[in-house]
């Protein structure tokens, strides 16, 4: 069975922790683009030639030798900045994933609501679709309270310093493009003159286990260093993201058994 | 030699040259030009015109902040000549919602009713739902205008509203929201009064309740 997973780049690291990791996922496909290279460069590192690539989906053909195995979309970070890039990139996506999985994870939350009717945007999909929630159920609201491990984290956070930007290694790695290119910021100083004006003081580093720990805490140290932020730690969590795989592999194995119609949408 | 004054001040604020627009205030008053009449025909069109820019994806946020900051280096300097009464055309208690920093939408609805007569309490940024109650019992404002960037902190919105009626204070008040994933829906859902999706609907609307200048 195929798990169609559409997901931004900035959770790549979360996404090949999890996908390496998971006992039942064979087989990992990738539809070749830049956001995904370094994706695919680190799965083959972990798990050798259970990694395909394809140029597009159409070239994808199920394994038939695999119980489950992931066919996966990943999309530049930014797109969140503006509103129809994210929602149209997002249902693009997510359409032709559809096609070839036979069920869809996206990795994405409400990111700021544009995804909030997402749903409506993908009725009519082959397959159900599963998005990373809250425990009571509710969709998570973007990648910062995924990586927490949940909204209630995220407001406990901006309550001790409501200045705060979160960090995760996907952060660090692309927070040039995200704060220089994405605002249309000329230069870095103009960012840290735009955070000093919106009271930015606290850089949080998200710790959820993945990667090196020292590494993350000497990236963070130097973005903290060039906009003049204190620093703190908290530890993370992949939970939500683990839930989300668990809840489609649930779904497609009460499919199998009969238990599930097409069109059921779950969140 | 006004209206040559009033293009000058424009175009410092467009361009958020925040120096200029101030030494161009403080040259129209010595100049003996009615505050309000700068305020009208110099600040007002100039934000008009980084509210286009910023539509047209000409201007973003930088350049948003910098007219921003232009426009209030100006206008706080003509202010202080401004004669307004205590409550103006309204009274408007603003803020933007406890967990949340992002003020530049809410600076902006604040700088149209300002230039357009309105009095408003600027609650600042991350403020409690408690200061709000506070405050809107304090000076009985005729209008509270919450706003937000990010979604988590919408419930700060949810709960203001819960908390007024709470206190006896929401029929008082005439409840607006906005901020980037707010919409009429999440309103209604709210029992609010009004959503905004920019400054220059926030200004209608509180010109239909208290009627147009």
């Amino acid at each position: 069975m195929v798990i169609g997973l559409l997901t931004c780049e900035v959770l790549e690291n979360e996404m090949v922790h999890v996908l390496s990791h998971d006992p039942d996922i064979k087989k990992v496909t990738f539809i070749e683009s830049d956001p995904a290279a370094d994706s695919i460069a680190a799965l083959h590192g972990l798990l050798g030639d259970r990694v395909a690539t394809v140029k597009d989906a159409a070239d994808f053909l199920p394994d038939p030798e695999v119980s489950f195995e992931v066919l996966t979309v990943i999309l530049r970070v930014g797109l969140h900045m503006d509103k129809a890039t994210l929602r149209d990139g997002v249902t693009e996506h997510a359409r032709i994933l559809s096609e070839k999985s036979d069920i869809l994870v996206l990795g994405y939350g409400l990111c700021g609501n544009v995804l909030l009717d997402i749903e409506k945007q993908l009725a009519g999909l082959n397959c159900p679709i599963v998005m990373p929630q809250n425990q009571d159920g509710s969709t998570i609201d973007d990648c910062v309270c995924l990586v927490l491990g949940g909204t209630q984290k995220y407001l406990d956070q901006v309550r001790r310093e409501a200045g705060t930007w979160f960090v995760t290694p996907g952060w660090l790695k692309h927070w040039e493009t995200l704060l220089v290119k994405e605002l249309h910021c000329p230069d870095i100083a103009t960012v840290k003159w735009v955070f000093k004006k919106a009271d930015y003081k606290r850089v949080l580093m998200v710790d959820t286990g993945i990667g090196n720990c020292d590494s993350l805490r000497s990236e963070t140290e130097k973005f903290a260093a060039v906009f003049d932020f204190y620093i703190e730690e908290t530890k993370g969590s992949l939970d939500i993201l683990e839930r989300a795989f668990g809840q489609a592999k649930r779904l497609m194995n009460n499919k199998e058994r009969g238990g599930m119609g097409n069109n059921v949408k779950v969140k | 030699m006004s209206e040559k004054l009033f293009k000058e001040i424009n175009d410092a604020v467009v361009v958020g040259d925040i120096d200029e627009a101030g030494r161009l205030a403080r040259q129209g008053l010595a100049d003996n030009i009615d505050p309000m009449t700068i305020t009208e025909k110099g600040l007002i069109p100039a934000m008009a015109i980084v509210s286009e820019k910023y539509d047209k994806k000409e201007y973003y946020l930088p350049q948003m902040l910098l007219s921003s900051e232009a426009f209030y280096e100006a206008f706080n300097i003509l202010k202080a000549k401004l004669k307004v009464e205590t409550t103006g055309r309204g009274k408007v208690l603003i803020g933007v919602v406890e967990g949340d920093v992002h003020d530049i939408g809410k600076n902006l609805v604040k700088i149209v009713l300002e230039a357009n007569g309105f009095v408003c309490v600027d609650m600042g940024r991350d403020v409690p739902i408690e200061d709000y109650l506070e405050k809107v019992a304090e000076v009985h404002p005729d209008f509270l205008m919450l706003s937000t960037l990010m979604t988590p902190t919408m419930l700060s919105m949810k709960r203001t509203l819960e908390g007024l009626v709470e206190e006896g204070l929401r029929d008082k008040v005439k409840v607006g929201v906005g901020g980037g994933p707010i919409s009429w829906d999440f309103c209604k859902k709210i029992g609010a009064d009004f959503y905004g999706d920019n400054e220059k609907d926030a200004l209608k609307w509180v010109e239909s309740i208290v009627g147009k200048k």
